[in-house]
């Protein structure tokens, strides 16, 4: 009886199998668009590939992801978007400083949009669960952390008083980033400014303005065009022995004394979690804009030494990973 | 045009009635409808037994992963609030502020879900608060003291709030635990509910199926797909959502809750309850998913049934064919033997009752044809028979004819003599001729007579009792002067005896019998002898004459029979003598016997029975019928 019964679901199986088959084996497209260089999005992009291959998406068996570049030039944005358009992509991951160029285009197809920004405050949400038009995304919330980064820093540094932000310009929300980590500062009695650094030469810019204004720390904004240039900053804050803070764990496997955030994997899982929804016929609409809720603080102890600092029995208590 | 229309309407159940009228489709109807009946019913009772039985599995299962579920879900909040507890000391001034401060952020590091933590004084006063996003505050002082939640903790050791959704979306309870000394502070966490979901996804339901958490209002706090609680989905009104509310209890006598999930699809929830919080999970099934062992048992009962039934056709067809075979044998055999082909023999294999039907038809066709063969053996005799019969009649015709020509022509030739006017001598001898002649016509005519009221069945036999004597004396008047003529000696015994008989037809016998002795004997003597023993009167009639061959004896008494040697005298009777002798004794019921063999002469005997001597008897008088007074001579 039983295994009659399961020779009838396996007939039924081997009936039922090519048609499952067929439907996988469609190849589904869609589209990467960032303003930054390719080199700068390597980790997020792996991550994003882990997300999709966990949801059964697999570049290059199911999948075809097609990567767009600005390089820098946000004029490209809306073109390189049609372009992907007509190239066949059923849907957008638009990243960073892109977002604004392309979400409001109307294009025919969704958009998932990954931003450090605060959406409803750079106007991609009306609120969470209100993306506008055919969109919805993930925040990394980068502005939450300017104030929270500033507080831990101060913890390690107590004497701590004056930091400089360094950013990208062209970064969704910065002025509300900037004003954040204005009224934290005034809270924590710190001053606060900003370097913008749209481009690789304007790091040397930077170096000038930091060589004379000397911070007791630089607060790095992190976005793709840090991440690309994590090294150049590492070294240009090195030479003149500023310690940094940023948000995501690379930068402080590349010296920066700590970071604090979102922990990214998670949100890349959410992001190809996004786009199996969407190519499953979901609309972007329906799905809420998501924040993420686990956040990772790495303390780097060698370039603490470096600095003669020692790290409180409460910030290790709290840290998820000490670099020795 | 009509006609064949209606032909053609009338068609289905012309066929239907020969269907009906053939012996093998009502044989396999009955096995089909048998086997259907035993099929279902065996069937459908197995069927119902055992998707009762399945789905009171189903429900158990379901129930328990549901009360699974909900045992995760509390050990999730329980895990929270015992690292929560670990964080009250045995009193509030036994911890310093900087160790209170490197647990609460070692607590919050331990707890994700949780995104902010307050310790709070004995007094009710928060004293630090350490944040994932917000800025640590230590001491700020905040009185919570009147707060419910507050009371509530110091009371119970711990309350969890209601249900809130940061930003509108993000789903978060606090948690407050505490202790009823005064000595002790107290916790408040701000729990990330969003933080569920991953132990929400990990309950697998089935293949399709799903668990989800709801509050005490039947708001979503946790589902596997995370959108619908930050869009904060309406499920209150769902009706296995309601069930939960209404605290209806399910997996009760293997019930589950059918209802409808939010896309539409047909369910079956099971629900479990966490008391201490007031929140519910529910779980769905896909209906399908959950019945699919059912239907697959209903399928599966089905082909059974189907080939069940396809076996009770076969077996239907093949026994209707091996029972109608030999009956087709036998009707065709019958109706060939009723045709009158007895050759015919019908041959059915076997044993059984079919076949030694058929041995009984052969039998019967059998023995048919031995009576057919009697019958016509029967015919072909009668028809010689009768033949014979006709020969003889014809001979006798052309005899008689002859031997009624002879006193004819000779009473012609006495009336001429007559006419030449003889002499008186003459005349008297013409005249003795001439009586002698017609008496001899009378005789035989008298015989022809006889013989004709046999045939016709008209004689009527007087029985009455009467003495012998007379009648034997008056044989001996008729015949001694013929005897005498021939050099016989004739002798009649005398009888005193008294008889039961005719009397005239008795006369009859004895008168052809002696008449015939008389005729065929040459020389010797004729006799007539009575002798009496035992009520029967035996009287013989012996002559020395040429008697009889064995192979004759049987025929003497036909019609028409003549000894193929006549009389020395040459004269012959017309053969019917005999045949009026036995036919007589026959009415008369007296036994005729003879005893004869060739040169030695014969004797026949007649048995009369005898009666006692009576005086004047009315019964004893004469026959009217008086005997010729001739002598006869046949």
């Amino acid at each position: 009886m039983r295994s009659r019964r399961e020779f009838l679901v396996l007939a039924a199986g081997t009936v039922a199998s090519p048609v499952i088959a067929n439907a996988s084996a469609r190849q589904r497209r869609i589209g990467w668009l960032t303003a930054q260089q390719p080199g700068s999005l390597t980790s997020y992009l792996e991550a994003m590939r882990q997300g999709l291959a966990e949801q059964r998406l697999v570049e290059g068996q199911n999948l075809e992801i097609l990567y767009r570049y600005g390089n820098d030039d946000m004029a490209r944005m809306p073109e390189l978007a049609r372009d992907l358009i007509a190239a066949g992509a059923e849907l957008l991951v638009v990243q960073g400083a892109a977002i604004p160029q392309v979400i409001h285009l109307n294009l025919p197809v969704p958009i998932i949009f990954v931003t450090s920004a605060d959406p409803i405050a750079a106007g991609f949400a009306r609120s969470l669960t209100e993306p506008i038009g055919n969109c919805t995304g993930v925040t990394f919330m980068g502005f939450e952390f300017l104030g929270k980064r500033l507080e831990l820093l101060k913890e390690i540094m107590p004497v701590l008083n004056y930091v400089t932000v360094l950013g990208n310009p062209f970064h969704p929300g910065s002025e509300i980033e900037l004003t954040s980590s204005e009224s934290a500062g005034r809270r924590l009695g710190i001053a606060v400014d900003f370097i913008a650094t749209p481009t690789r030469d304007s790091l040397e810019a930077a170096r000038a303005t930091l060589a004379r204004t000397r911070p007791n720390a630089i607060s790095l904004l992190p976005d793709g065009f840090a991440m690309a240039y994590r090294r150049t900053i590492m070294e240009i804050a090195g030479e003149l022995r500023i310690p940094i803070t940023s948000g995501w764990p690379a930068f402080a496997q590349a010296g920066a004394l700590c970071t604090y955030g979102p922990r990214l994997p998670l949100i890349y899982r959410r992001v190809a979690h996004f786009v199996a929804r969407i190519l499953n016929g979901t609309r972007a609409a329906d799905l809420p804009v998501e924040r993420p809720s686990q956040f990772e603080l790495v303390l780097n102890q060698a370039t603490a030494r470096s600095f003669n600092l020692a790290f409180s029995r409460a910030i290790l208590a709290r840290a998820d990973e000490v670099i020795e | 045009m009509n006609r064949s229309i209606v032909w053609i309407l009338a068609l289905p159940r012309r066929v239907l009635g020969s269907f009906r009228r053939h012996l093998s489709v009502q044989v396999a109807a009955a096995i089909i409808g048998v086997a259907a009946l035993v099929l279902g019913a065996a069937g459908g009772w197995s069927l119902h037994l055992f998707a009762s039985a399945q789905m009171t599995a189903i429900a158990s299962m379901h129930q328990l992963q549901a009360t699974t579920a909900a045992a995760s879900i509390q050990r999730f909040v329980d895990d929270i609030e015992t690292h929560l507890r670990s964080l009250i000391g045995p009193s509030w001034t036994s911890t310093s502020e900087d160790d209170r401060r490197v647990d609460a952020v070692r607590i919050l590091r331990a707890l994700p879900a949780v995104s902010t933590l307050r310790l709070v004084d004995p007094q009710g006063r928060e004293q630090l608060r350490v944040s994932r996003l917000g800025p640590d505050i230590a001491g700020s002082g905040t009185d919570l003291s009147q707060t419910e939640a507050y009371k509530a903790a110091r009371q119970q050791g711990r309350h969890v709030g209601a249900v809130y959704f940061l930003d509108g979306s993000e789903p978060y309870v606090t948690i407050h635990v505490g202790g009823a000394s005064d000595r002790r502070g107290s916790v408040v966490a701000d729990v990330n509910l969003k933080l569920i979901s991953d132990t929400i996804a990990a309950i697998r339901i089935g293949d399709a199926g799903r668990a989800f958490l709801v509050d005490s209002q039947g708001r979503l706090i946790s589902h596997p797909d995370i959108s619908l609680v930050l869009r904060r989905t309406e499920v209150a009104s769902l009706r296995h959502v309601q069930a939960a509310l209404g605290r209806s209890p399910s997996g009760e006598e293997g019930n589950l809750v059918a209802g409808q999930d939010l896309e539409g699809g047909s369910v079956l929830s099971a629900h479990a309850l966490l008391p201490s919080l007031g929140w519910s999970v529910i779980t769905e099934l896909p209906r399908a998913e959950a019945l699919a062992p059912v239907n697959t048992a209903v399928r599966l009962s089905m082909a059974t049934l189907l080939g069940g039934l396809l076996a009770a056709v076969a077996c239907g067809a093949l026994i209707a064919r091996a029972m109608l075979r030999p009956i087709e044998t036998l009707t065709v055999g019958a109706a060939k033997i009723g045709a009158g082909d007895l050759d015919h023999r019908i041959a059915v294999s076997g044993a059984n009752e079919l076949a030694q039907l058929g041995d009984r038809f052969n039998d019967m066709a059998a023995s048919l044809q031995a009576e057919r063969d009697t019958l016509e053996e029967k015919v072909r005799l009668r028809t010689r028979e009768l033949a014979l019969a006709n020969q003889a009649k014809s001979r006798f015709l052309a005899s008689a004819s002859h031997d009624l020509r002879q006193p004819l022509h000779a009473l012609s030739l006495f009336v001429d003599e007559l006419r030449a006017r003889p002499t008186g001598e003459r005349r008297a001898r013409l005249n003795d001729n001439l009586s002698d002649a017609v008496g001899r016509l009378n005789d035989m005519f008298d015989a022809i007579l006889d013989v004709s009221r046999i045939e016709a069945g008209s004689i009527r036999p007087q029985i009455l009792r009467f003495p012998l004597a007379p009648l034997l004396a008056a044989l001996h008047a008729i015949f001694s002067p013929a005897a005498a003529a021939k050099g016989l000696r004739l002798s009649i015994d005398d009888s005193a005896a008294w008889v039961e008989s005719d009397k005239s037809l008795l006369q009859r016998i004895l008168q052809n019998l002696v008449a015939n002795a008389v005729r065929y004997t040459v020389t010797g003597d004729v006799r007539l002898v009575c002798s009496e023993a035992d009520g029967q009167l035996t009287i013989a009639v012996i002559d020395t004459g040429p008697g009889i061959s064995p192979d004759l004896q049987s025929e003497i008494f036909h019609e028409f029979f003549r000894a193929s040697t006549p009389g020395q005298s040459g004269e012959r009777g017309l053969g019917l003598g005999l045949f009026i002798v036995d036919n007589y004794a026959k009415l008369l019921g007296h036994p005729v016997s003879l005893r004869s063999e060739p040169d030695s002469g014969s004797c026949f005997e007649l048995c009369v029975p005898t009666v006692p001597a009576a005086a004047e008897n009315p019964l004893s008088r004469p026959s009217q019928r008086q005997p010729a007074s001739a002598p006869r001579v046949q």
